[in-house]
Parts: C-alpha cells; structure tokens; sequence
C-alpha cells in the first residue's frame, strides 16, 4: 500500500505571495477584458443624411432696390463669411498659424505658473472639415496611439475625442454616420449649419439628431458653457486638477481646440471651472469636455505637443484638407 | 477544494474592492456595470454561498461534538 505523503502547512509569507499574485493575476484578466478585448455590441451604422437648407420667408419689398443676385451657399459654408481669412489656394503656415483655401487655424500655447494649454483657433471654410477620425481607420477598430491616426489622416491640427470605445454608452455620431444612439451624460452635437450645442443629460433624442442630419455628436461631457455661460461642474465626479481635452464653439464655422496637460512636473492641470473660464475668455458660447486624463491629446504641425502618456485611443477630433468631394 | 475556496473567495473580494476604488476615481470607465465584472461576481457570489454553507456546517459538526463530548463526560462526573 502506498503511504500518503503528509504536506505541512504552507509558510505564511508564501500563502500571502500565492494570494497576492492570484488577485494580480485577476485584476491583469480583467483590465485585458475590459480595455483591451471589448465585446461590445454593434449596430449597424445610419447615414444621417443632411437636409436640403429651408426655404426662407422673402421680406416684403417696400422699395425696388437693383441688385446683383447673390448665389445661395449651402447651410454649414463659410467660404464667404470668413473669405479674408482664406487664400486663393496656396498653404501658408508657420509656427503658429496656417491659411489655406479651406482653413484658418491658429496655434497659441499658453503658459502660466504650473499650467501648460495648446489652444487651436480653427476657421473651417465648410462644416465637413471639422472631422473626427477613427483608430484602425474604423468603428471599433483597435485603439491607436494618437500620433498616429493624427498623421494617418494628415491633420493640420488634432485633440483626442471622447474615447467611445471604452463604454458601451454615449452616443457616437461621425462625419455624418450614427453608430450609437444611446446617451452618456451630457451630448455635443456638431449640426450640419456649423452651430454647436450642447445638450444636457435627459433631454437626448436621437431622432432628433438624425432629423436634423447632425454631423458630430459627441458623448463624454460634462457641458462647460451653455449659452454663454458658465456651467456649474462642482459635484461632478470628475472635477478635479486633470489633464483636459475640449472642444469650444464660438460662432458658426469658428472652433476651439484645447488640450491642458497635467500631471506633469511643469503643469497641474485643470479643474472643470478653470476649463470653462478659458472658452469663456476665448469668447465661447458653447463649450463642451472631452475624455481627458491620459488620453488627452494635442497635435499641431506633425507634432504631438503634450507630454506622451503612450495611451492608445479610439478616436480624434481633427482640421485636415479637403480631398476630393469630402467638402461638398 | 476546501484549502482552495477560502482563498479564492479571499482573492475575488480584493479584486472587486480595488475595482469599488476605482470606479469611485473615475465612474465614467463603468468598471462595475460591465459583463466583464458581473460575471465574476456571480461566480464569487456561488463560491461565497458554498464557503458560508460549509462554514455553518463545519460550525455545526464542532458544536455537536463538543456536546456529545459533555454528555458523555456528565455521568462520569456523577
């Protein structure tokens, strides 16, 4: 008969170490499943369609006044609103500005004590031009560093988006497609006429944003300006000192890019009031946060201007060159 | 199994206590609504009802013998 081979007990430290390692193991399984392998439901993507602009009453004539019929432009085209800003076609750029037949964007990098932002004042000379690309170059793609779908789409001026890919809710409208209708916080919604708006939590209708051929929506949040005016973002979870991402609306086919890095030994970052103070002086009435922390990103001129924290991201915001009927 | 399951319960309630913290930090990553973590609170939930199951048994099996023991210790005693 074979003898059964007593086992003392397992030393202590060696127990903790088994423990230690088993909950190591299982926190690793779990940030794999949750960052990495994400199972999320897709539906099938809705091309929003933009609607024909509406008819406008004509004013009642008083007086017969002769005058040269001025062409009608399509809603979301600012070719002439901001023609001086433009150029017949030649790029130029330097450090802190870039003009060409279809944007006017320029740079500023503001420094205060133990604060850094980049802030990118864009002029689009048509709505389309303010797009959002994707990591992998697609819905759900995997996540990229931000360098490099900047590049990949030939940005003139980028910030990171609102990292969709790591919730299953928030709604998620791009360049004209819905591919997720459902509600995260407050929404920002990019309308096909240039206008900006933020609209608060509860009050999403995604029908609404179709009927009204919304070409970006945004869900992250929180609203930083409504209407001109500071939004209270106090008891918000996350209002403390972080790096930031955030888009502004100033006028129609006029934007802010701002990117507030943090976490750094040369700037804090910036708190929820501190954010929507900035679009306030940068003349915003719109202002809208974006995911920020370690995914908060900003490229101008080939570069990456913030300090890398080498987070792959889902998506961006971005200024690129019109190519080929991309701007119609 | 009976060595194993204390510390697999063990290790489980640590994993979903640092989760707790994190999600308390940053709500909007939704570390506690995903599938990802209900489903292996269900599967510590399980083990948790077979650990306190066997626990209460145990608990039982020691009372009952330390009972027997003093019955059997009374007439002795007289």
């Amino acid at each position: 008969m074979k003898k059964k081979k007593k086992r003392g007990l397992t030393p202590l430290p060696l127990m903790i170490f088994y423990d230690l390692l088993a909950i190591g193991i299982g926190l690793t399984v779990f940030a794999l499943f949750h960052h990495v392998l994400n199972f999320q439901p897709v539906s099938e993507p809705v091309v929003i369609l933009t609607p024909s602009p509406a008819p406008t009453e004509e004013p009642e004539e008083t007086e017969i006044v002769v005058e040269e019929p001025e062409e009608q432009l399509p809603p979301g085209d600012f070719s002439r609103k901001y023609a001086d800003l433009f150029t017949d076609g030649e790029i130029i750029s330097d450090a802190n500005s870039y003009r060409s037949r279809d944007l006017a964007v320029n740079y500023t990098r503001v420094e205060q004590e133990m604060l850094v932002c980049h802030v990118a004042e864009i002029y689009v000379r048509d709505v389309h031009l303010l797009q959002t690309g994707f990591s992998s170059g697609e819905y759900m793609g995997n996540t990229e560093f931000f360098t490099g779908i900047a590049s990949g789409v030939n940005a003139v001026t980028a910030l990171s988006g609102d990292m969709y890919k790591s919730r299953w809710e928030g709604v998620v409208i791009r360049n004209g497609v819905l591919y997720r209708d459902t509600e995260f916080e407050d929404v920002c919604v990019l309308w096909p006429d240039g206008v900006m708006e933020c609209v608060p939590a509860g009050s999403f209708d995604p029908s609404a944003l179709v009927a009204g051929g919304a070409w970006q929506a945004w869900g992250f949040g929180p609203t930083l300006v409504k209407n001109g005016a500071s939004i209270d973002n106090s008891s918000h979870s996350l209002d403390k000192l972080n790096p930031r991402a955030a888009i502004g609306y100033a006028e129609p086919g006029h934007y802010y890019l701002v990117e507030v890095e943090g976490r750094t030994d040369y700037s804090n970052g910036m708190r929820f009031d501190q954010l929507s103070e900035l679009f306030l002086s940068l003349g915003c009435t719109e202002a809208y946060n974006l995911d920020g922390g370690q995914s908060a990103n900003f490229y101008w001129n080939g570069e990456l201007l913030n300090q890398d924290f080498y987070r792959k991201v889902s998506d961006i915001i971005y200024v690129a060159e019109s190519t080929e009927g991309s701007a119609e | 199994m009976k060595k194993i399951f204390p510390h697999v319960c063990m290790d489980l309630s640590f994993i979903f206590l640092t989760l707790c913290v994190l999600d308390q930090f940053n709500p909007p990553m939704h570390f506690l609504s995903r599938n990802i973590f209900k489903i292996p609170l269900m599967i510590y939930l399980i083990l948790v009802i077979g650990q306190s199951i066997a626990a209460i048994a145990a608990n039982r099996r020691a009372q009952r013998r330390k009972l027997r023991k003093a019955q059997a210790e009374k007439p002795s005693q007289e």
